[in-house]
């Protein structure tokens, strides 16, 4: 099959019985849809699952509790053959918000009884009509300064809610043409394999000219935020990364990419493992390298990029160097630390 | 031979702080050099740390502080002196004579300071300053603020959430700290040994026990913690424990290692000291809301008290904090500056 319409109708279908199942109904609702030995990785401090009652328990029932009323908001629905295995895993992504009234606290994160709309991004990869595999991202750090919690120092671009496409074109629910998907991709890998200096490149802006469209958008995670064109990206995300992560940076590849239309994307477990020399999210310099576990999605339109959402598992980076953030703002919220 | 009083070294400071307040910030250099040795000492936080002579004080510090802060208005709380080296054996900075002052400058905050964006409104810069004074002149100076809290109250917080409570803080509840008079020397020595008793308070580690009843052998149960900015105030034995011993202890327990103190005295009832540095200790995680370091920083300290009845009622703390996240990597002024360029 050239298309993805089965695997896309078994993610919907999966994502519309967690959606309408109560907390304690997520664990059978899921089990309709994955592997007995479904492969679930999140985010700290879900971290790597098996199984839908473990998956449900550590996530999905807690996270409905809170959230109450969870409602599904995808921006991004796309499928594709994994870029990364040689094109033989088949995998659904959805990317956008879910959203709740936050009544109950969360992971120690004091509820406001009021909208919280919690970014997500999920690859899932099916096999024989079950999720075999998943990778679901959310910005919990997002959530908490959404709740009036912030628990970092100020962050170089902007906080807000962020939109999806400014195109609209994100949800492919029907069959796409695979040569967009194509262009696509050779887009994305034009911007990873960009000639030049990655670091501290004298003129990053030319070399970020040849890839990205100059009104580009980061849409960054929390503790960093969103930066809009290449001037602004530069100032507040490329030149601080460049500042604190340059040295001993190290790639370790990704787990699966794909794309479809004028959507890809990619994620990791880790993408990159870095050492904070200073500064970097306003912190100090790290005790040693840590992980980051990151998905990105991308916009193309004529042969560049336009748009870019990010999802990063900062509160695992920083776990790493020594930082429990959840833990901390939990005591320091009931007045110890 | 020295008199018994300190009448004749507070006479100095006093007049040290009348011509240095009265004088326009180019005539600073002017106004001070009478009242200060050749060769002045002067030790302050980051970003100023050591300057030498009335000169380079001027230049360095109080030229920008008061171009910032106009109409600057000295508000202390504390004014005290004494002899040094009285507590112990962990004084470093050899006899003499030291006048301390403690209180905050006052001033309408009209142009930047460090990269600190002006406010047009009044702030108030905490500061603690112990001067030594030898042959009519102050000889050496250790001048501390709290540049962090300024940019609190600017609202330009540089920090994650702090434990506990962040206020301009008021001086001693019984309004007893301006001490121009002579005083009683027993009532000096007797605030001596209840900060000694409190530093030498048999058990003092980390993770003790039962340390809210190792503290209340040296500390009243309604003592107040007027700490620093990125951890603040912390008032009752219990909530000390929980806003700033507890997170102490559990970033500082693999390694924190005492200095020694440069200048130790009390008078009246209160007392205190300054270490430049005082401790070195490497944060394993946690602490200020940062992650753990791969190497040790300093803390450069000035502790005031207040004593009543025998135990401590009351302690003012000024920590450089940006010098000790400095050392970690972390230039808090830097990066605010570049942050609200709209950079980072």
């Amino acid at each position: 099959m050239s298309d993805f319409q089965a695997e896309k109708a078994i993610v919907r279908a999966f994502h519309e019985a967690i959606e309408a199942a109560e907390p304690l109904g997520v664990a059978d609702a899921l089990a309709r849809f994955v592997h007995p030995e479904w492969h679930w990785r999140g985010m700290h401090p879900f971290h790597e699952q098996r199984g839908p009652e473990a998956v449900a328990r550590v996530f999905w029932e807690p996270l409905k509790t809170s959230l109450q009323h969870l409602q599904r908001r995808p921006d991004i629905f796309i499928a594709g053959l994994n870029a990364i295995d040689g094109f033989e895993g088949r995998w659904v992504v959805s990317m956008g918000h879910l959203m709740g009234l936050f009544d109950r606290p969360w992971l120690g994160i004091r509820h406001t009884l009021r909208i919280a709309m919690l970014r997500y991004c999920e690859f899932n990869r099916v096999e024989d009509g079950k999720i075999v595999e998943s990778a679901m991202f959310c910005d919990i750090p997002h959530l908490m300064i959404q709740a009036g919690q912030n628990p970092f120092p100020p962050q170089t671009g902007a906080h807000l809610v962020q939109p999806g496409p400014r195109t609209h074109t994100g949800l492919c629910y029907e069959p796409q043409d695979p040569a967009m998907g194509k262009v696509t991709l050779a887009a994305i890998d034009a911007m990873l394999n960009n000639p030049g200096a990655k670091f501290h490149n004298q003129d990053e802006a030319t070399r970020l000219a040849r890839v990205w469209h100059d009104d580009m958008i980061w849409w960054g995670p929390a503790g960093i935020g969103a930066a809009y064109t290449i001037e602004r990206y530069i100032r507040q995300h490329s030149t601080p990364f460049d500042k604190g992560l340059s040295v001993g940076y190290r790639f370790n590849g990704h787990i699966a990419k794909i794309a479809e239309g004028d959507f890809g994307g990619f994620f990791g477990w880790a993408n990159l493992t870095l050492r904070n020399s200073g500064g970097y999210l306003g912190m100090t310099a790290g005790p040693g390298p840590a992980d980051m576990r990151v998905i990105d999605m991308y916009r193309h339109e004529n042969g560049k990029l336009a748009e870019n959402w990010i999802f990063i598992d900062i509160l695992h980076y920083l776990n790493m160097q020594g930082l429990d953030v959840l833990a901390r703002m939990d005591a320091v919220q009931s007045g110890g630390g | 031979m020295k008199s018994g009083d300190f009448q004749a070294e507070k006479a100095v400071v006093r007049r040290f702080h009348d011509a240095l307040d009265r004088a326009g910030p180019q005539a600073i250099a002017d106004a001070v050099r009478p009242h200060v040795a050749q060769g002045w000492r002067w030790r302050g936080v980051h970003p100023f740390d050591e300057l030498q002579g009335a000169d380079a004080v001027a230049a360095g510090f109080w030229q920008p502080l008061r171009t910032a802060l106009a109409r600057m208005q000295r508000r202390p709380d504390i004014f005290m002196a004494g002899d040094n080296n009285v507590v112990g054996a962990d004084v470093k900075g050899g006899a003499g004579r030291w006048v301390v002052q403690m209180g905050h400058l006052l001033g309408l905050f009209d142009r930047p300071l460090l990269g600190i964006r002006p406010t047009g409104r009044i702030v108030m810069l905490r500061f603690a300053e112990f001067n030594r004074i030898e042959e009519g002149r102050i000889a050496e100076t250790l001048m501390f603020v709290d540049l962090p809290h300024l940019m609190m109250q600017a609202g330009q917080w540089p920090l994650p959430p702090q434990t506990a409570a962040h206020l301009v803080q008021p001086g001693p509840r019984t309004h007893d700290g301006l001490m121009y008079e002579p005083q009683d020397p027993a009532r000096g020595r007797a605030t001596h040994a209840a900060i000694h008793a409190m530093l030498a308070n048999p058990g003092r580690g980390f993770f003790v026990p039962d340390a809210a009843a190792l503290l209340a052998k040296a500390w009243r149960d309604d003592m107040v913690w007027w700490g620093p900015a990125g951890i603040g105030a912390a008032y009752t034995i219990h909530r000390y424990l929980q806003q700033h011993s507890d997170p102490f202890d559990k970033a500082f327990w693999a390694h924190c290692e005492s200095l020694g103190e440069i200048a130790s005295i009390a008078e009246g009832a209160f007392g205190g000291f300054v270490g430049y540095p005082s401790m070195r200790m490497t944060n394993a995680g946690g602490y200020m809301g940062m992650t753990g370091v791969s190497g040790p920083a300093d803390m450069r300290l000035i502790d005031l008290y207040r004593q009543q009845d025998g135990k401590l009622a009351e302690n003012w703390v000024f920590i450089d904090m940006l010098h000790f996240l400095n050392m970690q990597g972390l230039d808090v002024l830097a990066r605010m500056d570049a942050v609200q360029s709209g950079g980072g």
